[in-house]
């Protein structure tokens, strides 16, 4: 059995974890039956969560708002927040959504992630709410008429308001970086796309969370085409 | 007599941003609205109308949002010159004028995308004919399965127009027979019928077309 300390230190080479896809619901093919599957988009593709169990997980992969603060979002965090909420199986489904296309995995700081960055683009849910006279240093986002969902620093709300007008996490880290090299000379770290690309997994976190943004698969993704609709 | 200024609907255009103090303590703000890769600062009276372009939430479904709609509701909510900040926002291309049926709707969905803010929450064993969007445990809004068809996949086309005919080709191939699917002009004219209905609550923004 690990320690706690050995827990930590094994977690801080694991990858991280994050969902895939915009969820589009529950299908019922028939009055008064219950589903068939639930149904997630994923570039021109519709993966289906053949059960209940696979949209527990995949909802815990997109992290606790109330954890992901502080706790790495990795295989372990979720399998832990699943026995926190007696969801049995949790290893053998994250296996399965993975096969799925539905979580992917990665290491921030590595080559890897560039790699990851290539492959997936960040879509922007929600409005925003803005900041206020009592705290103008954070950014709102969330629903009109309502507290809003997640408060966020300028730098997370930026890559919420602009990241996903580029087709790849990774060009909107080239894209950022170049705006800030503009405004700020090149030699700020906010003009260096790899730094951009630390920020914008913190972000990711903060933003799918709280489904105030998904990730897709970039639009020239190997395999993704209309033709799979 | 009703004439096509009478059938014409207004369609707010952008993703709101919302309000901006910059200093503590501060009374002096903008509101914000990102519109392609432009962001635009308005006064209160613009965003206000900005806004009521969206339709209010509590208007019948069936009844069309247009000029006289919005105006009445700016007079209402006592926005002072409301006539001139509409003119103003058509004139800038925040707010779009267009009428179902005629060319300028295409041309409308040509210049425009429709992106989705929320989640789609599927349909349920007591009405599957009717799909909803919201956020998880917060339904929002109920569409039909044409509707949902294009608020699922309508952002991955470069513009609205492009979207209907892919819908309308898809339902085609899957043996579809309801011409409102299969045809993509009936359905663009189905759709900016109802769209005040998504757009009123923020389920979809509609935003300028992609350049690929």
């Amino acid at each position: 059995m690990s320690t706690g300390a050995d827990h930590t230190r094994l977690d801080e080479d694991a990858p991280v974890v994050f969902p895939v896809g915009h969820y589009m619901g529950p299908f019922h093919p028939r009055r008064h039956e219950p589903p068939k599957h639930h149904i997630v988009r994923v570039g021109w593709e519709t993966p289906k969560l053949p059960d209940e169990a696979h949209v527990d997980i995949w909802a815990l992969a997109h992290g606790l708002p109330a954890r992901v603060d502080t706790v790495r979002w990795t295989r372990q965090a979720i399998i832990d927040a699943a026995d926190d909420a007696g969801m049995p199986d949790a290893a053998a489904i994250l296996d399965s959504l993975a096969d799925l296309g539905l979580i992917a995995e990665v290491i921030p700081g590595t080559a890897q992630a560039r790699e990851f960055a290539g492959f997936y683009r960040l879509q922007s849910l929600l409005i925003g709410l803005g900041n206020s006279p009592e705290d103008p240093v954070l950014d709102g986002i969330g629903v009109a008429g309502m507290p809003p969902v997640v408060k966020v620093r300028p730098r997370v709300f930026e890559i919420w308001e602009w990241a996903h007008l580029w087709p790849s996490v990774w060009s909107a880290c080239e894209g950022l970086a170049w705006v800030a090299g503009e405004a700020d000379g090149t030699h700020s770290d906010q003009a260096d796309p790899v730094k951009v690309l630390d920020v914008m997994f913190e972000a990711m976190r903060t933003l799918i969370s709280r489904n105030a943004a998904y990730l897709d698969v970039a639009p020239n993704s190997p395999g993704e085409s209309r033709s799979a609709r | 007599m009703a004439t096509d200024d009478d059938a014409a609907l207004l369609f707010p255009i952008g993703h709101c941003l919302g309000a901006y103090y910059d200093q503590a303590t501060s009374t002096g703000h903008v509101l914000e609205v990102r519109r392609g890769l432009d962001v635009i600062r308005l006064s209160d009276e613009h965003f206000a109308l900005w806004g009521l372009a969206h339709g209010t939430p509590d208007r019948p479904v069936d009844q069309p949002w247009g000029r006289t709609g919005v105006l009445d509701a700016a007079r209402r909510a006592g926005v002072p010159g409301a006539e001139q900040v509409l003119d103003s926002l058509v004139r800038d291309h925040l707010i779009v004028e267009t009428t179902p049926g005629t060319d300028s709707a295409v041309d409308f969905a040509r210049r425009h995308r429709m992106i989705p803010l929320m989640l789609g929450l599927g349909n349920t064993a007591e009405e599957p004919r009717l799909y909803s969007v919201g956020m998880i445990g917060q339904p929002v809004v109920s569409m039909s399965s044409m509707a949902y068809d294009l608020y699922e996949w309508a952002h991955l086309d470069s513009n609205l127009w492009l979207a209907c005919e892919g819908a309308a080709a898809t339902a085609v191939r899957v043996g579809i027979e309801d011409p409102v699917a299969t045809d993509p002009l009936r359905m663009l004219n189905a759709l900016l019928g109802t769209l005040h209905v998504l757009i009123s609550p923020n389920t979809v923004y509609l935003d300028t077309r992609l350049a690929h």
